[in-house]
């Protein structure tokens, strides 16, 4: 089917033609022939994607496609560390680590601001222990130990075996393959199709690059079982951050390449109601001497835990080394405007060694160059342009801290480790790292429709491309845990969704 | 001299058609033709990934070579072998590997 017959089928929404939109659905009632029939397609291969087709299938569909642009599969989820914060888990029990579904929404409303959607963070957290058994299920593996990372009220963060999104992707993905599931790569979804009884399917070009935006062939897909949106945010869309929000414009971000803004456009011309689109997250792990989430902002998440972070031009701590991610970024942001381009005034965090030998990211960091060592506090205060007396300072109150003194940051202190030479610092400077908007969306993952405010027929997401879950910013650990939930919550809507069946 | 470099690219014109500026990877020249890796019919299609591993083995029958950055896509924790060979191989441009995209890469026998 030629994309100017389609047009005329005027079944579909482009995203050039949002204002024409109202013309088009007149038209509506011609019938539409597709090229390839499916019972769900799911747009996006990362968590919420697989989980999505995980539960699908065992609703009972069978002929489930998921569909990614990029070459590689799994997206953000398969790059990322693969931290997914769960509470009253086996591992947790384990563990003796007490914890619950309330006590992790406290955390999340408290990071968000207040700005959460309540229910879908309940939601979350309270389906947090369903995704754990989903991905035992597909043989995921955890190491034996749990993290606490920023903000969180308890060591929640399990860490897959391999220390990457990979070691849950992967699994999943081979999992799926096994129950017949088809995946698509290279496969871009240019519009979402619907017709009198709802989302119907998409319009895809196949054999899609990436890089040149050149494809193959365009053509149609029909979902029996309406479509599921799982395709992540836009972090890398330079132009849509900029235009959103433009005193990010020049940040380095964590996206992915495949990270653009092509699907949140479809899905706003398909009618979907918009929520903090203008809202992103910082991480307060960046740093100037490597790329957005490399190997030391993973080490810094121990450095941070068990060590300090300090202003180079104070030589004292500056902020709680635990606190959100927001909290944290904002503070490392009003540090660095201290300095000039010439001069700049990146703050640090460092460790002693004991801590760096069971860091994750460390061994490359280190060797990468973005960890540097210091024998002594007065090599270290050269390094980083800090006065050594203050320094010296510094690190004493902290190891009295460490001994028991009361911390006036008030950072949580699970593990007790002296900070002693050899130390290991990483310098820091926030990235882009989540769109926190995204699609409204009900706890049962059907988008919601911008002029009804009540649920589109036959459209459901998932994960980063939905909005609302985590509030203004979020907790580490919690993106992984929201695809994982709400994937599974759009594949279970969509099996019971027959309008198109 | 300069017509029959003409003349000669004017024969290869002829008996390849429209590939005629494709290279191959001097490895594959002498034992492979076009429709050894394009064995669909009609017009060319990238090739599956089955298509070298028939020849090459899989992923974890080829290990990366010690490298620089001690770095092994053959074995990665982001995709283990799920990753189709031409993610990162080309055979008629420069073979491109993806992890450079985020990571420092140095692979200096990449084919």
């Amino acid at each position: 089917m030629k994309r100017r017959d389609l047009l005329k089928a005027a079944a579909i929404l482009p995203v050039a033609t949002l204002g024409m939109a109202h013309a088009a659905s007149a038209d509506k009632k011609e019938k539409m022939s597709f090229d390839e029939v499916y019972d769900l397609i799911i747009v996006g291969s990362g968590f919420a994607g697989l989980s999505a087709a995980y539960s699908a299938n065992k609703a009972g569909l069978k002929n489930i496609l998921i569909i990614e642009k990029m070459i590689a599969y799994g997206g953000a989820s398969a790059i990322c560390g693969g931290i997914v914060c769960m509470p009253g888990t086996k591992l947790q029990e384990k563990h003796g680590i007490e914890d619950s579904a309330e006590l992790l929404v406290q955390d999340m409303v408290k990071v968000g601001r207040g700005f959460n959607h309540p229910e879908l963070a309940m939601t979350m957290a309270t389906q947090a222990s369903t995704a754990y058994d989903m991905m035992m299920d597909c043989g995921v593996e955890f190491k034996d130990k749990l993290l606490r990372l920023g903000s969180h009220s308890a060591p929640r963060g399990h860490i897959p075996s391999n220390a990457s999104g990979g070691g849950i992707v992967v699994p999943m993905h081979k999992h799926l393959l096994e129950k017949g599931i088809k995946f698509q790569n290279r496969t871009n979804v240019s519009a979402i199709i619907s017709d009198d009884s709802g989302v119907s399917g998409v319009a895809v070009q196949t054999d899609f690059d990436s890089r040149t935006g050149k494809f193959a062939k365009e053509l149609t897909y029909k979902s029996r079982h309406g479509v599921v949106i799982a395709s992540g945010g836009w972090g890398s869309d330079k132009q849509f951050v900029k235009t959103t929000m433009p005193v990010y414009a020049d940040l380095r971000t964590t996206a992915q390449s495949g990270a653009t803004a092509d699907m949140i456009k479809s899905l706003l011309a398909a009618g979907s109601l918009p929520v903090m689109l203008d809202m992103y997250q910082l991480g307060p792990w960046g740093s100037p001497d490597e790329r957005p989430a490399g190997p030391g902002s993973f080490f810094s998440d121990y450095a941070f835990s068990e060590g300090i972070a300090v202003d180079p031009k104070t030589g004292k701590r500056f902020v709680n080394e635990l606190s959100s991610r927001r909290t944290r970024s904002e503070a490392e942001l009003v540090v660095m405007q201290k300095g000039t381009k010439e001069t700049p005034n990146y703050p640090f965090t460092f460790c002693s060694e004991e801590t760096t030998e069971h860091a994750e990211g460390f061994h490359a960091a280190y060797r990468d160059g973005a960890v540097k060592k210091s024998d002594s506090v007065a090599e270290l205060a050269k390094r980083h342009g800090v006065d050594e007396a203050t320094l010296t300072q510094t690190i004493a109150d902290w190891n009295e801290i460490v001994k028991g003194a009361p911390d006036p940051f008030n950072k949580p202190l699970d593990v007790k480790t002296e900070l002693k030479a050899p130390f290991y610092s990483f310098r820091l400077s926030p990235v882009l790292h989540y769109c926190m908007g995204g699609v409204a969306i009900t706890p049962d993952a059907q988008v919601i429709d911008a002029t009804t405010c009540e649920p589109i027929k036959g459209l459901f997401a998932a994960g980063e491309i939905a909005g609302g879950v985590h509030g203004m910013d979020r907790l580490g650990g919690c993106s992984s845990i929201d695809g994982l939930v709400f994937g599974q919550i759009a594949g279970r809507t969509a099996a019971k969704y027959k309008a198109n069946a | 001299m300069k017509t029959s470099l003409i003349a000669a690219a004017a024969v290869m014109l002829l008996s390849f058609g429209a590939n005629a500026a494709n290279t191959m990877k001097p490895h594959h020249e002498d034992a492979l033709d076009c429709r050894t890796c394009h064995t669909t019919k009609g017009k060319f299609q990238r090739p599956e990934a089955e298509t070298c591993i028939e020849c090459h083995g899989g992923m974890s029958e080829i290990p990366t070579d010690p490298n620089r950055w001690d770095k092994n896509p053959h074995s990665s924790h982001h995709y283990e072998d799920l990753l189709e060979c031409t993610a990162c191989h080309s055979e008629h441009k420069a073979s491109r590997a993806i992890c450079s995209e985020c990571h420092i890469v140095e692979f200096p026998n990449l084919k």
